[in-house]
């Protein structure tokens, strides 16, 4: 653990229980409580981002890339397992699954 | 120069207010504390503030917007008194945890059931433990003295703890008396500017207030709360001192009265010192040792300065004006934390009285006196607690 | 998706490794936050699921300044940091614009909370108030709240052999505060993110307050599938069990009016806590329930023609 999550003496604690630094639980790992994993392959992906605006995890990561016209667009570039809980929302809720015929997303049992 | 007027104890305090000329001020009207709010929207209607006035609908609600708006980096106040302050009770204890230099008055007024508006200590007594600094004034002077000072105590980086400044409702609320008020310029030169600390409104670095503590944290963070306490207690001493050097009222964490040689010594908050005081005199006149210790500091309590100015003394009455079911008096059970050390322990007993504004006469001063006289003559206490002047005995 | 496209290229408001449960759908909008603004935001969140989950100290979600101190009263608390800030306005203290939004779950907003919000809206705080919906007092273990629908199964509403889960209709809370008179209220859900975005925009941008009411599944309290969230609420859309609609100014805006209606069953019956409304016994419930969806979508579909 990074020794700024040591635990602190009460004089080294800033009044009030304030968190200086907003946004510090990117640092704490959710991905250790999945137990069935989404697997998403770029092959079949639209990059609609409907994966990427439902996870609860925020654990889409994108880049910036371009649509087959040409215009600028962000694109899905991988699932973060650090803090993937494996809900499987994304895999429920990509449009190309949903059709049926294709998979972009799969779901599959985390080997323990 | 300071002007000396005759108004009010709670005209005092929102003259205090209006020199303090505060951010933000969030509250509800609750006799008898009403009138510093409407003087103090007078002002604001008037333009002799810069105050934003936040009328809310409860008092919980004026604690949450003022910890809202301290949280924020303002300096904030209110004024409550009673039933009021009782429904504040939750959000005191996070305005003082949360370490908010809220200022606040306290009108002390009787607790309900059975509703009623007159006074005694029951509803600031009940909020001792929320983590606040509590001062206690004799009469209006002492009270608007209390508030100027209280910001810069409790805004001091070594405390930044909320503020309670409490004063008899209505003997003092409501009575006039003359009193100086200050130069506002001086006042404002004495008070100095706000110090935000993490401001929630500095959204460059976004900080999160009032996150969820485990087993792993909370005990550190209310320990370092219980040492800015600690600290306060000198800090109040310094602020106190200055105050002296410039307004020229000297003000200790209490008040000794004929105590220097005093056998019999009576402990007490708030306006029944002014006629024990009375009653000291007219005995001393026929040569009795007698003296008063006031209160003015109760949290945090100084107890190594009291057991040293009741040194030597040989019995001490403790008149608490509000109850603890089931246990002697708040008041009283300081004093005694206090004596616990003392090389020649005193007598002591604990006297009840006032509640619900029962009046304590001259000669009720006197009769209690006079029991002490029988109590040390008799070389020990018969009644440790009782109530006075109650019908039925 | 343009919107979300637009959305993506800005930060969330709300980091990754909090702890609320896997498939919870709350982070769906607290994320949005900063993506559908260019206003800096504050934001106060009452006692709840949320705070709790985004808040172990020494961890923080909130890339944005958060404030949480009980739990009845975000809006007052939030009245006070706005007020504060409009101090700073008027004193040339700050010359930025920065708008306050205040988060409580039913509970806090349906129940505990709902003097402090009504006296705040009412006073006029240019505040946008969001009650995320999930239907009872998640974070204690799944009470009853005056938001909890009729049969629902609760630990306090439990389903027992001569009562069966909640037996009193929720509250209309949206209509509620549309009785405030306040510019902006609305009712989104979590399925919709377009239509979710386009709301928080409105009501964080708008002078004044506003409030904003999201239906927001939960896991365990609706007894669902950690994957469902985003379905139920949809279907809570279908059968009209939560019309998504925005009033402004007193003008109705339904702003998804299903092609065909489903039944309430078909919402009811894909969720754990409704499992025994199966059963004929109970089947006054289910009729009841459906009556009272059908008198409100009613209404509003009135109130969208009167106001046009
Ligand atoms: C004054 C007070 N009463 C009760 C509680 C306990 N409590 C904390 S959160 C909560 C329920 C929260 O329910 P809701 O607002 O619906 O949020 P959710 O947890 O469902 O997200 C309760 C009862 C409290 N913290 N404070
Ligand atoms: S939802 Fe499916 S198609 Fe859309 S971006 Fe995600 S993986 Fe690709
Ligand atoms: S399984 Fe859940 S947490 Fe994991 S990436 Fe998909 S939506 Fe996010
Ligand atoms: S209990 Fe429900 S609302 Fe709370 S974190 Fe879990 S899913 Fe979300
Ligand atoms: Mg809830």
């Amino acid at each position: 653990m990074k020794d700024k999550y040591r635990l602190k003496k009460w004089q080294e604690l800033p009044p009030g229980g304030v968190i200086t630094e907003g946004g510090n639980a990117a640092d704490y790992e959710t991905g250790t409580w999945r137990t069935w994993r989404p697997v998403w392959e770029e092959k079949n992906c639209i990059h609609c981002l409907t994966c990427w605006v439902f996870c609860p995890e925020g654990a889409f990561l994108l880049r910036d890339g371009k649509t087959p016209s040409g215009k600028d667009r962000k694109e899905i570039r991988k699932i973060d397992y650090f803090y993937c809980k494996g809900c499987g929302l994304c895999v429920r809720e990509c449009p190309v699954n949903k059709k049926g015929a294709k998979e972009v997303i799969q779901f599959v049992r985390e080997e323990t | 120069m300071p002007k000396t007027i005759a108004i009010t104890g709670n005209g005092a305090m929102a003259e205090a207010m209006r020199q303090i000329n505060p951010d933000v001020v969030a509250a509800f009207p609750i006799t008898p504390s009403t009138q510093i709010i409407e003087d103090f929207a007078k002002f604001v209607a008037d333009g002799k503030v810069d105050t934003e006035l936040i009328t809310v609908e409860s008092e919980h609600s004026a604690m949450s917007a003022c910890i809202g708006a301290s949280v924020a980096g303002g300096r904030v106040m209110t004024a409550t008194s009673s039933n009021g302050l009782a429904l504040m009770w939750e959000m005191l204890y996070i305005a003082a945890s949360m370490r908010q230099p809220v200022l606040m008055t306290v009108v002390n007024r009787a607790i309900s059931a059975p509703i009623n508006i007159h006074c005694d200590h029951g509803d600031s007594m009940g909020a001792r433990d929320a983590g606040w600094i509590q001062f206690y004034a004799e009469n209006n002077q002492e009270a608007y003295d209390n508030m100027i000072m209280a910001p810069v105590i409790g805004e001091n980086m070594e405390v930044r703890l909320p503020v309670m400044v409490c004063m008899d409702g209505f003997i003092i609320s409501h009575s006039i008396e003359t009193m100086e008020i200050e130069e506002d310029q001086k006042v404002r030169d004495f008070i100095g500017e706000h110090t935000a600390l993490n401001s929630l409104l500095d959204t460059d670095n976004p900080v999160t207030w009032g996150a969820l503590d485990l087993h792993d944290y909370y005990i550190e963070h209310r320990r370092g709360q219980q040492e800015a306490m600690y600290r306060a207690k000198s800090v109040i001493e310094d602020v106190s001192m200055r105050f002296g050097e410039e307004f020229g009222r000297k003000y200790d964490l209490f008040e000794s009265y004929c105590l220097d040689d005093a056998d019999r010594v009576v402990v007490a908050i708030n306006s029944v010192a002014g006629e024990i005081k009375e009653v000291i005199d007219e005995l001393r006149e026929q040569g009795e040792k007698v003296g008063l210790l006031k209160i003015r500091l109760f949290r945090p309590f100084p107890y190594a300065e009291i057991a040293q100015a009741l040194k030597g003394c040989k019995i001490v009455t403790v008149m608490d004006r509000s109850t603890s079911m089931g246990a002697y008096g708040p008041l009283f059970s300081e004093i005694s934390n206090a004596l616990y050390d003392a090389e020649a322990k005193p007598l002591l007993y604990n006297r009840t009285y006032g509640l619900g504004g029962r009046v304590m006469l001259l000669d009720d001063i006197k009769d209690v006196f006079k029991e002490s006289e029988e109590y040390l003559n008799n070389g020990k206490v018969e009644k440790m607690f009782d109530f006075l002047n109650v019908r039925g005995g | 998706m343009p919107k979300l496209q637009e959305m993506a290229k800005k930060e969330a408001a709300f980091s990754s490794g909090h702890r609320l449960c896997a498939g919870c759908p709350v982070p769906i909008f607290t994320k949005m936050l900063t993506r559908v603004t260019d206003y800096d935001i504050v934001v106060g969140s009452a006692t709840g699921c949320l705070e709790v989950a985004s808040s172990i100290f020494p961890y923080s979600a909130w890339k944005v300044p958060w404030i949480h101190t009980a739990f009845e009263n975000a809006a007052a608390m939030m009245s006070g940091v706005e007020t504060l800030h409009k101090v700073h306005r008027r004193k040339n203290k700050t010359d930025k614009k920065i708008k306050c939004v205040a988060i409580g779950g039913d509970g806090g907003t349906y129940d505990i909370g709902i003097q402090s919000l009504s006296a705040a809206m009412e006073r006029g705080h240019d505040l946008l108030y969001i009650c995320y919906d999930n239907g009872a007092y998640m974070n204690t273990g799944i009470q009853r709240s005056g938001a909890t629908p009729l049969g629902a199964a609760t630990t306090t509403t439990p389903v027992g052999t001569v009562v069966a889960g909640k037996q009193q209709q929720r509250k209309d809370l949206t209509r509620i505060m549309i009785a405030h008179h306040i510019p902006y209220v609305a009712q989104a859900s979590i399925h919709n993110p377009v239509d979710l975005s386009n709301k928080i925009k409105k009501g964080i941008e708008i002078d004044g307050p506003a409030f904003l009411n999201i239906l927001s599944p939960c896991i365990p309290g609706w007894r669902i599938a950690p994957d469902m969230a985003v379905e139920l609420a949809g279907l809570g859309a279908e059968t009209c069990f939560w019309p998504l609609y925005e009033v402004e100014d007193q003008n109705f805006k339904v702003n998804y009016e299903p092609k065909k209606k489903l039944p309430v069953t078909d919402w009811l019956f894909t969720q754990g806590r409704f499992r025994h409304l199966r059963d004929a016994k109970w089947s006054h419930l289910v009729q009841d329930f459906q009556t009272r969806v059908d008198q409100q979508w009613d209404w509003l579909l009135g109130r969208q023609a009167a106001t046009k």
